[in-house]
């Protein structure tokens, strides 16, 4: 073994301890069973936001079961550490006081049936808002570009 | 004394070669996707303003629709800084196998 001055020696320590330190990972790892799941949800609610022009009452059963499995998707990307940007996707996807999946829920709710025209734009933009969910944990398993301006995927 | 320093010089060429490539590059491509994105968005709005003017949606109707529009624009950028956090992970796995692979070398 060749000779290392001490200060060089102390040098080496304090890289190596920066570089254990270092290695936290910032965000959590890919989780298997999140793509299946927000692959289903989102297929399921735009099954049911296609059906929102006729009245809510025919449909109050299976939306207050979706709204539960948006609400559980949340709930359980909050409580995964150092998953703040997902949580916070699921959380915008789910609030009834927002304009995505929970938001044309509630309006529906509200108004009883809702548009032609709001159900065809709201849909797109809920798929959107899933394809983002999608595109940040495709990312967690390997590098994917997958957010054009047309909303990837 | 003199590998040490050596060591060190070739680590910072290296980890500056990584900042300078995969990080710069990713940078573009996020910049470019907002724009991107910023214009789409823009587009949408304009169409529903056009919409309620010809009185196929409401005005209420419009606002879900701008809330929404306003909550991907929130959900891109979590995505943007999600995705940053995993490439800076990459990079420091990267920057640890070139310290520990140096810091071999000088034993």
């Amino acid at each position: 073994m060749r000779f290392i001055h001490p200060f060089a020696r102390a040098g080496y320590c304090v890289a190596l301890l920066l570089v254990a330190a270092g290695c936290t990972p910032s965000i959590s790892p890919a989780d298997p069973t999140i793509i299946p799941m927000a692959t289903s949800l989102k297929a399921d609610v735009d099954a049911q936001l296609a059906q929102a022009t006729e009245p809510f009452a025919s449909h109050a059963d299976a939306v207050t079961a979706l709204e539960g499995r948006l609400q559980q998707a949340a709930a359980k990307a909050t409580a995964t550490p150092n998953n703040e940007n997902a949580a916070q996707q699921w959380r915008l996807m789910a609030a009834p006081d927002q304009g995505l999946a929970g938001g044309m829920f509630a309006r529906w709710r509200r108004d009883g049936t809702l548009s032609a025209t709001l159900v065809t734009e709201g849909r797109k933009q809920v798929a959107e808002g899933f394809d983002l969910i999608l595109c940040l944990e495709r990312n967690k398993q390997s590098a994917q570009n997958c957010t054009p301006a047309d909303g990837g995927q | 004394m003199g590998d040490f320093t050596q060591v060190l010089a070739q680590v910072a060429t290296d980890v500056a070669g990584l900042a300078t490539g995969k990080l710069a590059r990713f940078k573009d491509q996020l910049v470019a996707d907002a724009e991107a994105f910023a214009k789409a968005k823009q587009a949408d709005i304009e169409r529903w303003a056009g919409l309620v003017a010809q009185g196929q949606l409401s005005l209420d109707d419009a606002e879900l629709l701008a809330l929404g529009a306003k909550n991907l624009v929130q959900m891109r950028a979590q995505t943007y800084a999600g995705i940053a956090k995993i490439r800076l992970d990459e990079l420091k796995g990267q920057i640890t196998s070139i310290v520990l692979k140096a810091a071999i070398g000088l034993l």
